[in-house]
């Protein structure tokens, strides 16, 4: 072995233990950030007697769970769940109310700005409320309970704090006791608020309680036993502008576990002047240890106050906010960071909706990673996406089947993601609290999505081939014996129906797949009555499936009396097919998800404030959001988006013995499969390559036997369809990086920039799905090459993974081709030491893990480069050239001929112009 | 009535001087050999006027512009009508930067960063704050053509001062690195600090005065109280690091300042065969040069933004 040869040998080996060991330090100092901690606090309130001895009226230890707090984007929900607080009382429906602020013990969730401690801390002032009225107290007594907060300082205990100067003339005149709490916005202005905002409010602030979003301030109901679990929602600066929280303004997610104000009525801790009479101090301790007016779990009744002392109107009071819990929250850089880093035009992959999730956190990652080239995904009709491949007007798309009739050219549908879509729910149990589980058959998403229960009445009464179906779903003893315990409604519209997008999808296609391949849900469709005797829609009878986009067939319109009586003015003054205003299906995904997040019916015949004799008033509304505690809402939105935002999905069935004609009571003998990775990859395993259309496709038949009955019926992979000729070779090689950025890094789950959101399963050996991996690696090369050349799905190689040939070398960034689930080219070695540590710059505020840290990505251009020398010296040489072309000759001549001859053609030209 | 007699002819007179039979001189090489020497010779002028534009001629543009600005921001900041937040018109003057160090002494900073925009002077990012403000504002200038107002700027080291003056107040800034592609970002700042971010370009090696290739970012903290950010407008996509102009109205004002190029051309072509070449060069010469420098200033447009 030559010494070259060894020294050769001993590179490779150092390097392989350097990888390793960066491959160990990677995950360790990825572990701490990545996991959703658990926070305790010692929460105690006292009372301090005249005498000034000071006893603890209540001590409890609170522990909280959060589910995540980092990568969070906007508008996600996460899973709050703590134990040990106070009993809630006087509880209510909507805890993101304002009303909520009247609960007893509640515990209090905030979004605020700032991090646990140091100069950028937390406090009640950088945290959002929605409302006024839970930042501002009067009282027309002279020692109100926020007075006597033991913890308080002497300036809080004023009897007109905060108050702005000069007194807005909005503000009625000052009532003897005030306190204001002004809000503190992240571009320095501050909101002072008041009375009904007299003084000014941000302006995200709104009484929302009716319509729009709601707050997300969360007024956490802990039950008897001491726990609670609530969804909170973070707001990014998107959101709210003025609350400003993201990847470079620190947020956190403050717990209040309100105690109650710890009592020092007599005013001990004041000074000697400021202190209460004897008698005004007797009162206000009385007040502060007034009784509870609610017991735990009792339900607030109108018209009766709360004990202010304990309620959920003085989060901010000193005694309770001491008792707080603050949880850092770390944002992801979204994809607005591409807008502002990037000056190359990025390349437009078209299509699924499926993949939005994914691109989210994909794209912050192209165009931060200066190794690869920005991409955005522009959502798009999957069917009018793939049509574009065809016209040759677009160089990526993504979708999940191949398109009927070929691409007429050749295109490679390399797997991107396996995910697939979720039909979720927002419905709430029989105790007014959300369902933890719904069960679903294909025969029921048939019933829903054919339009055939009548919703309400009007339809009932007057649609003769509808009057024999049950009101709505929950009604339906199909669904009753499937989820036994649910509440039944009478008319709640949105329990008739499933929200769909009215754009075609590939979303839709599979859902009527998993319908059309279901016995049961099949016999219905065509004519054969369920075993309760509830038939389909005649409009829908023997329909065809699948279909991409669900079809509005029903034409049944109000009768005549009904639109001439006026119940509705709206309808009346522009009547359309009643069924489909019902189904109302939406153009974008995002408002399916978030009208089952926020619980918003999207059934289109509410009519407000409707006036005949106003036209302008007779547009026909959407119901908008329901009251919780009375929440029934479906819909079919893509998995990763329930995962988002934390939305429940319903488990599909799969298999079931039980007999087409029993009356069945409950849900025996059937099998119901949940969205989650074991669902998936039960999926996976179905999963049969067809190499005519390319793809490959989910069995829906095998769903129904007992090899499949584990697997998820929504699953669905993602291609990137890009044609493998004509595309120029800067697009090509844009495209084949973005293909095996999928085939590899892009395969590791997470919720950080350049990972795989959760809802998508990994294309892993260990998923049983690293043949699709393989083959969008071989895709990849295929594109790049750009010979027209498609490779199969299973290579005629029997060993597909080609393995690494040829002796090590002593570069260490050359890598072999690889297989999914090892090191990749794409993956930066993690050189030297933890990624999170490499940040110069003093006083630096924490930043979140290594997929975060933004480096310049600079812009650069080779004219600015090389435009101008290359333009002097062509400028030289052409005159150079041009001077000697034009004048060498002549001057040799000129030097022959010389004197008399040049002055008389000097003349002679002279002469001839002039004439 | 009768007609007037017809003249005589009259009678001819024949010449007998001796005759020039010589052969006239012909040139010494063909007709398309001396068009194209004829053409070098002009694609050599054209391009030694492009440079003397882009590096000398460019810059007077620049100043004159400097100058109207200027005026306009001296009475807006008088008035304290000079713009504090978004909206703002394009090209409208925001501000006054000084950076002593870099050779940058009052000039008026203007609103975008469009290649039109910057032959003004330093341009404010849309989409970013204005100085002064909380937040982070950008700024960018040229390194080359119009009088290069941010050459040096790449120069500058750490604690070197960068003055503002802007309707809200002047405002000291320090210089706190400068970085190129790859370097990290700056931390995120803390409510109510404010940070200025120079953007131009450099180049590299030996040419490097001649070819600023790659962007540079030079980033200074405000000492002192920032202002409360104003509203931002949208960020332009125009006007992100080295982008060129070849929309539809640069193009069509490109086409249009040839036509009077070439009108003025004809014009001068025809006058020196009308009157004499004196004249015709006199007259001509500075309606061609306008015409020249009509074409120049919108050709430049379709050069990167920073160069």
């Amino acid at each position: 072995m030559t010494l070259r040869r060894r020294l050769a040998y001993a590179g490779a080996g150092l390097t392989a233990v350097g990888l390793l060991v960066a491959g160990l330090l990677v995950p360790l100092s990825m572990a701490p950030a990545e996991s959703a901690g658990t926070y305790r606090v010692t929460a105690t309130r006292d009372a301090i007697a005249e005498d000034g001895t000071s006893t603890t009226l209540d001590q409890r230890t609170v522990s909280m769970d959060v589910s995540q707090t980092t990568n969070l984007r906007g508008r996600q929900q996460v899973t709050v769940s703590w134990s040990g607080a106070h009993p809630t009382g006087g509880t209510v429906a909507d805890v993101n109310s304002a009303a909520g602020a009247g609960e007893e013990y509640p515990f209090v969730l905030l979004q605020c700005r700032g991090t646990a401690s140091g100069d950028n801390a937390v406090r009640p002032e950088t945290c959002w409320t929605q409302t006024w009225a839970e930042r501002f107290q009067r009282s027309s007594s002279a020692w109100p309970v926020w007075r006597a907060d033991a913890y308080a300082d002497t300036d809080a205990r004023g009897s007109a704090v905060g108050a702005p100067d000069p007194r807005p003339e909005l503000c009625f005149g000052a009532a003897r006791s005030e306190r204001w709490l002004p809000f503190d916005a992240v571009d320095g202005t501050t909101y002072a608020g008041g009375s009904a905002g007299c003084a000014g409010m941000a302006p995200e602030s709104a009484n929302v309680d009716g319509s729009g979003l709601p707050s997300n301030t969360t007024y956490g109901i802990t039950g008897s036993d001491g726990k609670g679990s609530e969804q909170f929602t973070v707001f990014t600066a998107d959101e709210n502008a003025s609350l400003g929280c993201s990847s470079e303004v620190p947020c956190s997610l403050v717990a209040v576990p309100v105690m109650g104000v710890s009592c020092d009525g007599f005013g001990t801790k004041l000074p000697e002047e400021s202190r209460p009479t004897a008698a005004a101090g007797a009162r206000a301790d009385t007040l502060c240890r007034a009784p509870d007016v609610y017991q735990p779990g009792q339900i607030a009744t109108t018209g009766t106050d709360s004990n202010l002392a304990v309620s959920g109107s003085l989060w901010w009071a000193p005694s309770n906010w001491r008792n707080r819990i603050t949880v850092p929250l770390t944002f992801a850089v979204s994809s607005s960071v591409c807008s502002v880093l990037n000056s190359d035009a990025p390349l437009t992959a078209y299509g699924s909706v499926l993949f939005s999730d994914i691109s989210a956190q994909w794209t912050p990652k192209f165009c931060t990673d200066d190794r690869l080239r920005p991409f955005v995904h522009v959502q798009a009709a999957d069917t009018a996406a793939r049509n574009l491949i065809t016209a040759g007007t677009a160089s990526m798309v993504l979708s999940s089947r191949a398109p009927d009739g070929g691409f007429g050219k050749p295109v490679v549908q390399a797997p991107v993601a396996f995910t697939g879509f979720a039909v979720a729910y927002n419905v709430d149990d029989s105790t007014g609290r959300p369902a933890k589980t719904l069960n679903l058959d294909a025969r029921l998403l048939a019933k829903l999505l054919t339009q055939s229960y009548p919703a309400n009445s009007l339809v009932g009464d007057n649609y003769p081939a509808l009057a024999r179906n049950p009101m709505n779903i929950t009604k339906d003893p199909e669904f009753i014996a499937l989820n036994p315990g649910l509440p039944q409604y009478d008319a709640v519209e949105a329990a008739s129906t499933i929200m769909t997008l009215s754009t075609e999808t590939d979303m839709t296609a599979a859902l009527t797949s998993y319908i059309d391949a279901d016995p049961e849900a099949r016999k219905w469709l065509d004519g054969v009555p369920d075993p309760w005797g509830m038939v389909v829609n005649p409009n829908y009878l023997r329909i065809d499936l699948p279909v991409s986009s669900w079809p509005q067939l029903d034409e049944f319109v109000l009768p005549q009396s009904i639109i001439d009586a006026k119940v509705n003015p709206c309808y009346s003054y522009s009547p359309s097919p009643y069924l489909g205003l019902i189904a109302n299906p939406t153009g974008f995904v995002q408002n399916v998800v978030q009208n089952i997040q926020y619980s918003m019916s999207n059934v289109n015949i509410a009519c407000p404030n409707g006036d005949s004799s106003d036209v302008t008033t007779l547009r026909l509304r959407t119901q908008g959001r329901q009251q919780p505690g009375n929440r029934f809402v479906l819909g079919v939105v893509p998995l990763t988006a329930a995962y988002r935002y934390s939305l429940r999905t319903a488990s599909l069935q799969t298999t079931s013995d039980v007999s087409a004609s029993d009356k069945v009571a409950d849900a025996a003998g059937r099998t119901f499969v949940a969205a989650d990775d074991a669902g998936l990859k039960a999926a996976g395993a179905l999963l049969k390559p067809d190499e005519e259309s390319g793809t490959w496709d989910l069995d829906y038949a095998q769903l129904h036997e007992t090899a499949g009955a584990a697997a998820y019926p929504g699953a669905l992979p993602v291609y990137a369809d890009v044609p493998t000729t004509g595309l120029d070779k800067a697009t090509a090689k844009r495209a084949a990086q973005l293909l095996e950025y999928a085939a590899t890094s892009g395969q590791q789950a997470g919720t950080g920039n350049g990972q795989l959101p959760p809802g998508a399963l990994p294309l892993t050996e260990a998923n049983g799905l690293s043949a699709l991996a393989a083959y969008t690696h071989r895709a990849a090369a295929a594109v790049l090459d750009q010979k027209g050349e498609v490779p199969k799905l299973v290579p005629d190689d029997p060993d597909p993974t080609p393995s690494p040939t040829g002796e090590p070398t002593d570069d260490p960034t050359t890598t072999s081709p690889v297989g999914p689930g090892t090191t990749t080219p794409l993956t930066p070695p993690a050189t030297g030491g933890s990624p999170s540590a490499g940040k110069p710059g003093k006083g630096a505020t924490p930043k979140p893990a290594e997929t975060d840290v933004i480096r310049t990505v600079g812009a650069e251009s080779s004219f600015g480069g090389i435009g101008l020398p290359v333009v002097l010296l062509a400028g030289l040489v052409v005159g150079v050239a041009g001077l000697s072309l034009r004048f060498t000759g002549r001057a040799v001549q000129l030097g022959r001929t010389a004197g008399p001859a040049l002055a008389r053609r000097v003349r002679s030209g002279g002469r001839r112009v002039r004439r | 009535m009768t007609a007037p007699a017809p003249e005589r002819p009259r009678p001819t007179a024949v010449r007998d001087l001796p005759t020039d039979t010589a052969q006239l001189p012909r040139p010494a090489r063909g007709f398309s050999e001396v068009a194209l020497g004829q053409t070098m010779i002009v694609l050599g002028l054209v391009t030694v006027w492009a440079l003397a534009y882009l590096f000398l001629l460019s810059g007077f543009q620049q100043g004159h512009a400097q100058h109207r600005l200027y005026a306009q921001l001296r009475t807006e900041l008088a008035l304290g009508e000079a713009p504090a937040g978004a909206p703002i018109a394009l090209g409208a003057p925001v501000a006054l930067v000084s950076v002593p160090d870099a050779g940058v002494h009052d000039l008026v900073v203007v609103e975008g960063t469009t290649p039109a925009v910057l032959q003004q002077g330093p341009g404010h990012q849309q989409g970013s704050v204005l100085p002064g403000q909380a937040g982070v504002s950008v700024l960018m200038g040229r390194a080359l053509s119009f009088g290069g107002p941010f050459k040096d700027v790449p120069q500058l080291r750490v604690g070197d001062p960068v003055e503002v003056t802007t309707v809200q107040g002047t405002f000291r800034y320090e210089v706190s690195g400068v970085r190129r592609k790859g370097d990290p970002v700056p931390p995120a700042l803390a409510d109510g600090q404010g940070r200025l971010t120079l953007v131009t370009a450099a180049g590299e090696g030996r040419l490097a005065g001649l070819g600023p290739s790659r962007s540079v970012y030079v980033d200074a903290t405000l000492t002192g109280d920032a202002q409360p950010a104003g509203a931002v407008a949208a960020i332009d996509p125009n006007g992100s690091p080295f982008a060129h102009d070849a929309g539809f109205t640069t193009l069509a004002v490109l086409v249009l300042a040839l036509e009077v190029l070439v009108a003025a051309v004809l014009v001068v072509a025809w006058a020196r065969h009308r009157w004499t070449p004196l004249a015709a060069w006199v007259a001509g010469v500075p309606v061609v040069l306008a015409a020249l420098w009509l074409v120049s200033s919108a050709a430049s447009r379709l050069l990167p933004n920073l160069v």
